[in-house]
This record gives structure tokens, C-alpha cells and sequence, in this order.
């Protein structure tokens, strides 16, 4: 295994030495692969702005080829949307666009997704999260240097919308250290094996909490979750109703560093 | 326009420019005095800065005896007769009449009975080489008499004797302390603007165009206001140590200080928000307000507006505009008083309405109200907080304008386990950031800072600096340093006094 950065960095470490010692394991785990395994997308949508976004985010994966499971959970495709497919589709991203009633629950589509792919991996990507360009290939870089059954991403960066702001947390917090066997990940950064997760029950068909199904099922059945690095990938607490309390003021303990909109780095793709 | 990129930090190495490019017209409003003119307009002729990229303009603001041009003088300059008539009479309106003609880039604005060490004009032209944003202070220090002619004066001058023209002199003590006390003005404070004096100030033309020069209604004092916006447009006073000045003789306010301060209070009490000791001697309302505030009221109670303001305007003297956003063009609708579904909403309106205070301002029940938006709502003028709060946030406002002084940062937030935000916002930050290309926000994070606190890290950075007793001790310190003669004992014993009475009198 190429990772013993979980011993070197802390919460000393300043955003240009994470991204340097990034560069590093990225460089030596892909020097040990000739070809990377397949992979399908599970994608559930209900937002067609962010569908649009998170389209322009897949295209621009540096992953050469995988598949798309778009689940439509009761919108349909705007033309802009359906252009952004054919350009997916000429670049070897296969996209499979699926309906589902607005009662169907996050879960049953999840599952619904995952159950109708034949690659040798799944990948769980939310539309309201940002996504970097290497991140699809970064995660499938970590399944094969660990062998782990679940390969996701730290919480290390957090865009809360209210606040336009994205805050850096790094190496301290129960979420937010990396590159080490864990039972937690961001849920919007699930790739796990095919057959692990069918083992598990793919996503289950609850309503919510329908990443916590898979991994817990993964680990009751002895298999392993690796945490690696959050860069490269944005969680999203955007703003809700009026009425919706989601407290998401607790983000802001043990906050490393902080910048106004997202965070302006190529390790996150182009957002201004 | 090359501007300030963080808070009002400035180099230190500057010299002299040897090839100085910009012009610079001097601006004399006298009225009478003719002898201490030849005096100012002899040392100004000594001036190292080169003479083709300097004119000056004496304006002779309806002297009892017509001033004439003296033979020592500048090159270029230039006696304009200001003809008086009703509203146009004084330095402030003859000022700004006559500089509203001239097109030089930067102007120099000087009293008329001063004398120049020759490199002061080139020392406050430095900085005007350096960026757009300077305003330059001259130093300078008072005699009591002087003996020297104009041609004893140049004399001198050629001979390297600025320094020695006189053994005795005095500093206004005050005035040298608060200066100290700022870095030199690189970190003002809320006060730091009141070291603006008049004398001998400089700043590129372009600056006065956009301040709007001297406000007109003021006859004298019309520095310290002018100090107070330059300090809120974000501009970068500088005092320049090198840039030394005689002053022939005490100033008017020195002289007659109790008849000048009656006469101002109230015009400054208008126009500067900062000026509590004054404005907390009445109950009028005043010009400029202390704090704008912004109010997502959707979703709230009269009572929760009310505790919200009366919490913020604690402090005697500080006043607030408040514009308070909800869909109210829903109240239209067919209603009755016993299944009104907006009972909240229609009782803020019918209370406060015909306030002049607030202002109700539209919006749909569903907007997301984002940062950029909110900084683009505040109308950036003389006051120096902008606020803005979801009605139900659970933070004392007023704390929180204190802490966004305290941090230095341009803009504070803290946001509350309901997800409730309120923020402030620093004048000089917001001022700045609109004259940057690109969103405020990002703006104001660049030129000064920015910092989101939850509810919890603000409780206890409250708890933490105990602020009464904090304060007490500062203001012992600060005002303890001023104490340098038995009538400043006196007003010294006299606030502490007032301070003690008004805390007892306050917690009942």
C-alpha cells in the first residue's frame, strides 16, 4: 500500500503541503496501474440546475471511460441537459438515463441504479456537491492501492451556501482525517465494489440515511472502508426553506482556513 | 486606480521621488493677514519639489483690505478674489468655489499662516506617487512670535535653517498622542479620524472630486468632517513626520475653544455618528445614523424587531436605519382580522410603517437572500456600520459591531443553531470594495478580512474579554495619558464621574 500519509500529515498542515503530498501519492499510485477496472456512475437527481452542473462536472472527469446511471426522480431532461449527454456519450462516458415517480424513495432509485450495472464498480456522486476532475480516477487509484471493499473521500472542505464561504478542515475531527481504514466517508463519494455492495443490500430503500446502509452493511460483513483524502471534492450545505433548521453553524469549529465562494483551486475543477 | 490592498497598512521606505511627475495646485484661503501670507507664500517659494509642476491659488476670501501678491512668491501663482455674497462667504465655500477650477492631480490645501521646511511638499508628494488613495498630513508645530522677513526667511531657508528659526514651540499634546497611539493612523480605530486637521493636507484631485470636498454647511470644523469621510470612504490617512511646518501663532479653536465647540457640536453631531458624547446630549434625531440595518423580517414578531433594535441602540447617542424585508405586497390580499395568515407580518407594517427609522422594502417570500446581495443593498455612505440580521438570530448586535472593531476585520458574522445570520459590516472595507473591480464580498475578504463565528465561538469570545472592566481599564489608561494640567485633571475627573454614574444609573 502506497499511503502513510496519515501519519504525516496534522492539523499543522497547510493547504499547499496537502495538495504537494497529494501530488506525491497520486503520482506513485497511478505509476502502478496499466488499466483501470470499470465503473458505473449512480446518480439520483431531482434538481435540474444542479443536474446541469454536476453533467459539466462528469465531463470534464480525467477517468478516460465509465457509464452513467442518471436516475430522474420525477423531473424531466431540459435540452441543455440532453446536449450535455450526447457530449458525454461521444467521449466514452455511456449514460444511461432512467425515470422514477417523485414517491419512489432516494434509496429504491439508488439501488434501482446500481442493481442494473455490470461493472466491476459503483460510484455514488451527489448533484449538489462539486466535484474536481481527478475525482472518480483518485478513488479508484485508492481501491487499488488498498484493496478496500469502499474507497471515499474525508470531509475537508465544506462550501456553506448561506455564508458563500468554503472552509478547509484538516487532520483534526472525527471526519476529517485521511488515508486511513474507517467506517465513515462522505456518502457523496461512495465507490465501492460491485460485489461488496450487492452483498450489502446496495443502498437499501429508505428515505434517508441510505449511505450509512452501505457502509454499515460493507462492514457487517467484514469488509473494509478506506478514507482517503477530501481535496478534490466540496461538500455542499446549501440554503434550505425558511422554516428547515439544519444547523449548519457547526461547521464552523476547528475550522482550518476559510475563502469567500469555492475554494479556487485546479484540484477543484474551474468555478469562477 | 492604484488603492490600498489591505486595511489601511502603507510602506515605510518611501523617499523622496527624483523624478516626480505629478502636478500640484496649493490652496490658500486667506482672509486678511497679509504679512503672514508674504511669510507662507516666501517659505513656499523655497519648496525643493520642482516649481514647473506647481501652481498656487491664494484665494482672498473678501479681506477688509484686498490681499496683493507679494514679490517673493511661487512661479506660478495665482491671487483669485473670491466675491462674497450670501452662501458664498468662508473658507469652506471660497475653497471649494475656486478648487472646483483647478485641474492639477493633486491638491495641497494649506492654513495661511504657516511656514514650510522646503522638502514638505515633496514628502506629502511621495505618496501621491505611490497610489490614488493617500490622504497626507504635513507635521507641524506652534510659535508664539516670529521676527523674520520674507527675504530673512528665504535667507535662512537657502542656508539649511528651517529647524533653528525657532527655540520655542508646542505640539498640540493631544493631538501628537492620538497619532501615536494609531501607528501613525495605520490602524485609526473608530477615532483615528479626528488627527484630520486642516493645516496642511494633501490628496490627488480625483479623491476630493469623489468625496465631494468640503461639506458646505459647516463654516469651521469642516476638517474634522471631512476626516470622519475620508476615514469611512476607506482612503489612507497618512501623518508625515518628515513633512515639517511652523504654525505662526495658536489656532482659532485653541483660542476661544468653548464658543468654537457650541457653535459645532451640533453640525458635527449631523454629519459624524461617532461623535456619541455629543449626540447623547439630546434625543433628536441626527443626519447621519450610527448603523444601517438590513432585516429579513419573513418569519418573525414585532417583539423580536423591537428587542433586536433596542439592543442594538444601547448606547446613549447611537441612532439606526432599518430596512426591513418581507413579501409586503402579500398584505393586499382579501384578509379578516380572525384568519389573517399574515398576523406577523401586518403588525410589524401597522406599527412601524410611518417610522422614519424603517423602511419596508419588498421582497418574494421565497428568496434565498445571499451575502452578495445583502452588500449590495447597504447605500455605503458616512455611516460607519452596515448590519444585517434574519430577524430571529439569537446575537446582540451591538456586540457585534463592537467585535468586527475589535477583529480589524472588514466583515463579521456569526451564524446561530437556527441557522439565523447576522453580520456587520466596516465602512472603510465596503467603501474600498466598490471601487475594486469583481463581487464585494470577495472584495472585502481581500482588502480587509473576513471571519464567520457560530453562535457558541461568539458566546465565548464574549464571556472572555469582560468587557466593563476591560474597558474601564483602557479608558484610565488612554485618558489618564492626556492629563498634563489641572483643568485637564478636572475633565478627566469629570467624565470618570459621569462614566461611574451612568453605569450605576443604567444597572438600576
Amino acid at each position: 500500500m502506497t499511503s502513510g500519509l496519515s501519519k504525516t500529515l496534522n492539523r499543522f498542515t497547510t493547504f499547499s503541503q496537502e495538495i504537494a503530498s497529494i501530488e506525491t501519492l497520486r503520482k506513485n499510485r497511478r505509476s502502478k496501474i496499466k488499466k483501470y477496472p470499470t465503473l458505473s456512475v449512480l446518480v439520483s437527481t431531482i434538481r435540474p440546475d444542479d443536474l446541469t452542473s454536476l453533467l459539466s462536472q462528469l465531463m470534464n472527469q480525467s477517468l478516460p471511460t465509465f457509464e452513467v446511471r442518471l436516475g430522474l426522480h420525477g423531473i424531466e431532461l431540459s435540452a441543455n441537459h440532453k446536449k450535455q449527454i450526447s457530449a458525454l456519450n461521444r467521449r466514452k462516458v455511456k449514460t444511461v438515463v432512467q425515470k422514477f415517480e417523485a414517491d419512489n424513495t432516494l434509496g429504491t432509485i439508488l439501488s434501482s441504479l446500481a442493481s442494473g450495472s455490470n461493472s466491476e464498480f459503483i460510484a455514488k456522486m451527489d448533484d449538489d456537491d462539486f466535484y474536481g476532475p481527478e475525482h472518480l480516477r483518485d478513488l479508484l487509484d485508492a481501491a487499488i492501492d488498498t484493496g478496500a471493499d469502499v474507497v471515499g473521500r474525508a470531509m475537508n472542505y465544506i462550501y456553506l451556501e448561506p455564508l458563500d464561504v468554503t472552509l478547509r478542515k484538516f487532520g483534526r475531527g472525527s471526519m476529517q482525517t485521511v488515508e486511513h481504514f474507517s467506517d465513515w466517508i462522505c456518502g457523496g463519494t461512495i465507490l465501492a465494489k460491485r460485489t461488496s455492495a450487492q452483498a450489502a443490500g446496495w443502498f437499501g430503500d429508505g428515505k434517508s440515511a441510505v449511505d450509512h446502509y452501505l457502509l454499515s452493511g460493507v462492514t457487517n460483513n467484514g469488509g473494509k472502508i478506506w478514507r482517503t483524502y477530501g481535496a478534490g471534492y466540496i461538500y455542499r450545505r446549501g440554503f434550505t426553506p425558511h422554516t428547515y433548521v439544519t444547523n449548519y453553524s457547526k461547521y464552523l469549529n476547528n475550522v482550518s482556513e476559510k475563502v469567500v465562494g469555492l475554494w479556487p483551486h485546479q484540484i477543484f475543477g474551474e468555478h469562477r | 486606480m492604484k488603492l490600498g490592498t489591505f486595511r489601511f497598512s502603507r510602506p515605510h521606505d518611501l523617499v523622496i521621488t527624483l523624478k516626480p511627475r505629478l502636478s500640484v495646485g496649493i490652496v490658500i484661503a486667506c482672509r486678511d493677514g497679509q504679512e503672514k501670507l508674504n511669510l507662507v507664500l516666501a517659505s513656499l517659494s523655497m519648496q525643493s519639489y520642482p516649481a514647473k509642476l506647481v501652481s498656487v491659488y491664494v484665494i482672498d476670501d473678501g479681506s477688509a483690505n484686498p490681499l496683493v501678491l507679494p514679490k517673493i512668491r511661487p512661479k506660478n501663482t495665482k491671487l483669485v478674489a473670491y466675491k462674497n455674497s450670501e452662501g458664498k462667504w468662508g473658507k469652506t465655500a471660497a475653497t471649494s468655489d475656486v478648487v472646483s477650477q483647478i485641474k492639477t492631480d493633486v491638491l495641497w490645501f494649506i492654513d495661511a499662516d504657516m511656514v514650510f521646511e522646503p522638502d514638505h511638499l515633496a514628502h506629502h508628494m511621495k505618496w501621491h506617487h505611490d497610489a490614488d488613495d493617500y490622504v497626507v498630513l504635513g507635521w507641524k508645530r506652534f510659535v508664539k512670535d516670529w521676527q523674520y522677513t520674507p527675504e530673512e526667511l528665504v535667507q535662512r531657508l537657502t542656508n539649511n535653517g528651517f529647524n533653528d528659526l525657532h527655540k520655542e514651540s508646542w505640539g498640540k499634546e493631544l493631538w501628537e498622542a492620538r497619532v501615536s497611539l494609531t501607528n501613525d493612523l495605520e490602524k485609526p480605530g473608530i477615532d483615528g479620524y479626528r488627527a484630520f486637521v486642516g493645516a496642511t493636507f494633501s490628496m490627488k484631485n480625483s479623491q476630493w472630486k469623489n468625496l465631494g470636498g468640503y461639506n458646505r454647511k459647516l463654516v469651521t470644523g469642516e476638517d474634522t468632517e471631512l476626516g470622519w469621510r475620508v476615514f469611512v470612504n476607506g482612503l489612507r490617512t497618512v501623518v508625515d513626520r518628515q513633512a515639517l511646518s511652523w504654525h505662526l501663532g495658536y489656532s482659532t479653536v485653541e483660542v476661544h475653544k468653548n464658543q468654537i465647540q457650541r457653535h459645532n457640536d451640533p453640525t458635527f453631531a449631523q454629519y459624524i455618528p461617532q461623535m456619541y458624547r455629543i449626540r447623547e446630549k439630546s434625543k433628536f434625531n441626527w443626519l447621519v445614523p450610527t448603523y444601517q440595518v438590513i432585516v429579513d423580517a419573513r418569519e418573525t414578531t414585532l417583539d423580536q424587531i423591537l428587542k433586536l433594535r433596542e439592543k442594538l441602540l444601547a448606547t446613549p447617542g447611537s441612532t439606526a436605519r432599518f430596512t426591513l424585508l418581507a413579501p409586503w405586497s402579500l398584505l393586499n390580499r382579501r384578509y379578516t382580522p380572525v384568519s389573517d395568515l399574515y398576523t406577523d407580518l401586518r403588525e410589524i407594517r401597522n406599527w412601524l410603517s410611518q417610522d422614519p427609522q424603517f423602511v419596508l422594502e419588498t421582497i418574494p417570500a421565497d428568496q434565498l437572500i445571499s451575502i452578495e446581495w445583502i452588500l449590495e443593498e447597504f447605500e455605503v455612505g458616512s455611516t460607519p456600520y452596515y448590519v444585517f440580521a434574519d430577524a430571529q438570530t439569537s446575537i446582540n448586535l451591538k456586540e457585534l459591531t463592537e467585535y468586527l472593531l475589535e477583529s480589524e476585520q472588514g466583515l463579521v458574522g456569526v451564524v446561530d443553531k437556527k441557522d439565523q445570520r447576522a453580520m456587520a459590516v466596516f465602512a472603510p472595507a465596503i467603501a474600498r470594495a466598490t471601487k475594486f473591480q469583481g463581487p464585494l464580498y470577495q472584495n472585502i475578504s481581500d482588502l480587509w478580512g473576513i471571519q464567520w463565528l457560530n453562535d457558541d465561538q461568539f458566546i465565548k469570545l464574549q464571556r472572555g474579554k469582560n468587557t466593563l472592566i476591560k474597558h474601564f481599564f483602557s479608558f484610565l489608561k488612554r485618558e489618564g495619558r492626556k492629563i498634563n494640567s489641572p483643568r485637564q485633571l478636572f475633565i478627566f475627573l469629570k467624565t470618570l464621574f459621569t462614566l461611574i454614574a451612568r453605569e450605576l444609573f443604567r444597572r438600576g
